[in-house]
């Protein structure tokens, strides 16, 4: 912190190219990370690593908050666009911690310099569509966490993977199959030019066992089980592992002898883990303030940033009445890991109430504004806007049975056959390797393919589903909801933001933890179908452990 | 295809390098990995044999990497890691020796040709059951690709003209059976990381100079190899390298960086500190006075290429173009496919390629190996003898006239194997001594008129196009450049690269000197980096051509730097 406040005293007192202008706000960030991971194969482990690094990130802004140096992409300039980073000794050496911080705080200034040129230059010929300043005002704050706990031993997670990975020797139907594990101690580090500065403990932990099956008809089949902690022993210490892994087995074992969903048109109940997947894979998106930049390309040349649709829909409704959604930087027990006590703005943890009986109130932001909403919410995490922990509430919760009751109410009005239930969701971030040759097992709308799903008949039957798809799955979803249950789920996953830096080398094991809490959910209609895809014909060998 | 920045100092080791492979042979049966691989091999061979399409030819490589790395900057450690793993390469082929499923298809860029493959990590432990599960998932995907490819080549060579080229896609081979001893990785990581932090303090107490880092890389590569053949192969090698790299900056922004590298098979081949730190200091002394160097306008003259300088020229325009896959694409500028028999240096040059060298004098050699990734045993191959070109670089993919492979099939794992260069050495006959070929430069300086010539002291590497699209040329990346005066004064100058064409500058060196130095590198080309040497006396070319290098527009620093380590903080 030294380091970092004796450099950006002599940046703000003394940096100045000449006749140009001086930067009006500077920040550093400094993560110092620690990190393991490992996989296993088999019963066996691949290649592991252990790593410390300290990086530097610096934001550096001149022109003025209405009009600086940022949300401007050029293409003449895109070698320049990238955040200013260094990596730092490992060593409290202070003239070498200076010495880094000063060449990359004079990087980032000729940078800046010239995409405010370039930015000015731009609107000489186009203007923006809407008139933002480009950094919201927010007070100084000071934030300080003591050090936190440190990493297992390795060997404690290797064990551990290995072992998960080795009760796939009992299961002949999985063709590929793994486990993983990850932990992460942190130590972020923080000043700016404004008088903030922080330091804050990011620790993650996290185990994903995932496996693949292949149908008679050719079909790859694929789950996973995941866990996710604030320290190692938070998962170490869950006994039910291999329990879950095993069900994972047996539920793969018998979808490959199940029939896949033929078109289906009608209700769905999302139930537990596949309710918490849908709003993070498709909510979660959403509720995210991000804004595109004015590019300056080519007349020939399109570029386009995707934008949020829900940007466009502050007071509109967005789901059904009765239902609210909240993300709550400020939980940080009771199983709650996306909290912390500051964001990567030093802008300080809050409540922000997203939508409220079905109307959309706001977004979440950083300090880079958007129209329709003033300041920031605390929600920068690495180089984005993310959600922290995200709540989904219904003014009325029904039981089990009562959800039951009102699927089989929809099925009967629809004269239908049955309904469907979905108790899990796949996630692209857990995935073997692709088997033979196959593209399939990916999903080709918004939302994974459902891993475990039934047909639900009015005698109360229920049948196993091998795999469905979702088709056409829209912004106007959630107006579908016509009930959810009286117990939420929590669930923790990996949310990739732009930019992300939370990267470990483990396949699957990056991005911010989220934690979503979400009821069952009752649609009153969606489309469902047989995944497409061209099928992989079947292994010409069989599994050499199994065979012999 | 390029030559980066790995490149060896001329240094005398202080102790002689021991041969790595010591120990003894431990029977095939014996390895749990070797033994998976071939169990696996033959059930899969005899499981597809009843296939329509069977597979002719199924080879597995795992290569396991053992390593160690410790870097600092200014002093101060900047990471330290310890790594192990392990990938496969499996090469299935359908079809038969004349025609299989790797065959180039035309119209396919080389990005696309060869850019398929991707290493796939398996266990690090010997756990049979564990490595057969990989093998067997890879086969299939492997035979499954080979099959979709299949069907396209056969119908790429009807629709197409005919290959100028008739040979097939791969040469019979003999089957090997080795199994070497795997050596133990000697570092000790606490003495690394005192040592890189001490070799870059020094560059703390210059302002001026922008980065100064140090890096050690301990390295065990093993492979373990099987094919169809019959072939059963455990070979390993070891790597000590250390690099030294500092950068500054001229007022009118060009960068200024030089590199220091240093390579051993063992620790004790590496330099001791007193040498590494007496290395920083010149280099230090070089980076400051680069500083204020003159700036070289666009120049053609007589020069000499010194050691380390001509090795890397001698890799990059007549190495790239020796390597025989080149010649058998059409996309390919196939420089040399017709000179066989004909001259192309002065008749005192001879050029071959040796993996069983294992060093050149007492410097060791980064291109060794005992087998190439294709399981054949490494050959000399001479390229050039008394000036006549005689041959290529093979692998098993046979062009017309050459038919078999001389151990040079190479490749980074995940990468398809191809023809690539392992020592690259030259020989003088009749070498001149320094002053005389100082004397001779001096000579062709005034002969043609010229103000001055120019010595090439360091270079940073280098790169070559042999395509047709593109213009068939070289440019090599000098670091420290002097312009020699008739009247035999140097200067120090910055500012320029050299390039040229390879027939014309190969047809203009014309003689060498007696001081042979070793460039030591990694060489990247479409088969990924492959360790490679050049060992070359320094050599005069009557016309050189150097044109302006790129350059930063950047001004150096604003401020000051914040902090000497002297100063009261």
């Amino acid at each position: 912190m030294r380091a970092m406040r004796d450099e950006l005293s002599r940046t703000v007192a003394e940096l100045r190219m000449e006749e140009l202008e001086a930067p009006y706000f500077v920040s550093y960030i400094v993560r110092d990370t620690e990190r393991m991971g490992t996989q296993a194969s088999f019963g066996a482990l691949l290649p592991s690593l252990a790593r410390r690094s300290r990086m530097l990130t610096v934001e550096l802004r001149v022109g003025d908050s209405s009009f600086d140096n940022t949300n401007f992409l050029s293409l003449s300039l895109i070698d320049r666009s990238s955040p200013t980073t260094a990596l730092l000794p490992l060593e409290d050496d202070i003239v070498e911690l200076r010495r880094q911080i000063w060449l990359a705080t004079d990087t980032a200034y000729k940078k800046a310099l010239e995409s405010l040129a370039a930015k000015r230059a731009a609107f000489t010929s186009q203007t923006a569509s809407e008139q933002l300043d480009d950094l919201s005002p927010a007070e100084p704050h000071i934030y300080l966490e003591e050090p936190d706990r440190r990493l297992p031993p390795l060997s404690e997670v290797q064990a551990l993977v290995r072992r998960l990975s080795g009760l796939f020797s009992e299961m002949p139907h999985v063709v590929e199959s793994g486990a993983r594990a990850a932990v992460r101690h942190r130590r972020t580090y923080y000043v700016n030019s404004e008088g903030s500065s922080f330091i804050r403990n990011d620790p993650a932990a996290y185990l994903n066992v995932v496996a693949q099956t292949q149908a008679p008809d050719g079909s790859v089949l694929s789950d996973f089980v995941a866990a996710f902690g604030a320290s190692w022993d938070e998962i170490a210490g869950q006994e039910d592992l291999t329990g879950r892994v095993n069900a994972m087995g047996q539920a793969l074992a018998a979808r490959q002898s199940a029939a896949a969903i033929e078109d289906y048109i009608g209700p769905v109940l999302f139930e537990g883990q596949a309710a918490a997947e849908l709003i993070a894979q498709l909510l979660a998106p959403r509720m995210v303030g991000t804004r595109a930049p004015l590019v300056d390309a080519p007349p020939n040349i399109s570029f386009n940033v995707p934008e949020n649709p829900f940007r466009n829909k502050l007071g509109a409704r967005v789901m059904a009445r009765g239902f609210s959604v909240t993300d709550d930087a400020r939980l940080r027990s009771d199983g709650f890991l996306g909290g912390y006590g500051v964001d990567d703005e030093a802008v300080p943890a809050g409540a922000t109430s997203l939508v409220e009986n079905g109307v959309l109130k706001t977004l979440l932001t950083t300090r880079n504004p958007i129209r329709g909403v003033n300041g920031s919410t605390g929600n920068r995490r690495g180089r984005g806007v993310a959600p922290s922990n995200l709540l989904l509430t219904s003014r009325r919760g029904l039981s089990r049975d009562e959800m039951i009751a009102e699927l089989m109410l929809l099925v009967e009005e629809r004269q239908a056959e049955f309904g469907v239930i979905i108790r899990r969701l796949g996630n692209s971030g857990y995935r073997p390797a692709p088997a033979s040759g196959s593209n399939v097992s990916g999903s080709k709308s918004d939302v994974e393919n459902a891993t475990l799903a039934y047909k639900v008949y009015p005698d109360g039957h229920e049948e196993l589903i091998q795999a469905a798809e979702f088709s056409a799955v829209g912004d106007s979803v959630f107006k579908e909801i016509v009930a959810a249950s009286d117990s939420p789920t929590l669930y923790t996953l990996n949310y990739p933001p732009p930019g992300s830096d939370f990267q470990t080398g483990i396949p699957g094991f990056w991005g911010n933890l989220v934690s979503v809490s979400v009821p069952d959910l009752l649609f009153d209609e969606m489309i469902l179908r047989k995944p497409s895809g061209n099928l992989p014909l079947p292994p010409v060998a069989g599994h050499p452990f199994f065979e012999e | 295809m390029n030559f980066p920045a790995t490149h060896a100092r001329r240094w005398t080791p202080a102790v002689l390098a021991v041969l790595v492979f010591a120990g003894f042979p431990l029977k095939a049966q014996e390895d749990v990995v070797l033994q998976a691989m071939r169990t696996e091999l033959d059930r899969s061979m005899e499981a597809f044999r009843h296939e329509e399409v069977p597979p002719y030819f199924l080879s597995y490589e795992i290569t396991e990497t053992r390593g160690f790395i410790a870097a600092a900057k200014f002093g101060a450690l900047t990471s330290s890691d310890e790594g192990h793993m392990r990938t496969l390469d499996v090469d299935l082929r359908v079809g038969d020796y004349e025609l299989d499923n790797t065959r180039r298809l035309r119209d396919q860029r080389v990005f696309f040709a060869t850019a398929a493959a991707e290493p796939v990590q398996v266990p690090v432990e010997d756990d049979a059951n564990a490595l057969r599960a990989v093998l067997w998932s890879q086969t299939d995907r492997h035979y499954k690709r080979a099959l979709e490819r299949f069907t396209r080549v056969e119908t790429d060579v009807q629709v197409k003209v005919e290959t100028a080229d008739k040979a097939g896609d791969f040469s019979p081979a003999p089957a090997f059976t080795v199994v070497e001893a795997i050596p133990r990785l000697e570092a000790d990581p606490s003495q690394w990381r005192r040592r890189v932090e001490r070799y870059t303090t020094p560059f703390a107490d210059y302002g001026e100079i922008y980065d100064g880092r140090a890096r050690f890389e301990a390295e065990v590569e093993t492979r373990w190899f099987v094919n169809s053949d019959g072939s059963a192969l455990r070979s390993s090698r070891t790597a000590y390298r250390l690099f030294v790299s500092a950068r500054t900056k001229a007022d009118d922004g060009m960068e200024l960086p030089l590199n220091l590298s240093y390579f051993a098979l063992n620790p004790a081949g590496l330099p001791d500190d007193e040498t590494v730190e007496n290395d920083v200091s010149e280099m230090i002394a070089t980076l400051l006075a680069l500083r204020e160097a003159p700036l070289v306008e666009p120049y053609t003259g007589p020069a000499i290429l010194a050691g380390e300088a001509s090795g890397v020229f001698f890799h990059e325009i007549l190495g790239h173009r020796v390597e025989g896959h080149r010649q058998k694409s059409e996309e390919e500028g196939q420089t040399f496919r017709k000179q066989v028999g004909e001259r192309l240096l002065p008749e005192s040059f001879s050029v071959y390629f040796d993996p069983t060298a294992w060093h050149y004098g007492n410097t060791d050699l980064a291109g060794a190996y005992r087998f190439d990734n294709e399981g054949i045993e490494a050959q000399r191959v001479t390229v050039i003898e008394n000036g006549i070109f005689r041959n290529f670089l093979m692998s098993r993919s046979p062009i017309d006239g050459f038919a078999s492979s001389n151990g040079h099939g190479r490749r980074e794992p995940g990468h398809r194997t191809v023809s690539r260069q392992s020592n690259l050495i030259v020989e003088v006959a009749q070498p001149l001594s320094r002053q005389e070929l100082n004397a001779r430069l001096i000579a062709d300086i005034e002969k043609e008129g010229k103000p001055f010539g120019l010595r090439f002291e360091q270079i940073r590497g280098g790169f070559t196009t042999t395509g047709r699209i593109m213009p068939n040329s070289f440019n090599v990346t000098p670091l420290v450049v002097y312009r020699v005066y008739p009247d035999g004064s140097e200067e120090l100058v910055r500012g320029v690269d050299l390039i040229g064409t390879p027939l014309t500058t190969l047809s203009r060196v014309v003689a060498g000197d007696d001081q042979v130095a070793v460039f030591n590198g990694i060489c990247g080309a479409e088969s990924g980096g492959v360790p490679v040497s050049a060992a070359s006396p320094s050599i005069l070319v009557s016309q050189i051509e150097v044109q302006k290098k790129a350059k930063s527009q950047d001004r150096p620093p604003l401020l000051p730097p914040p902090l000497q380590p002297d100063d009261p903080e």
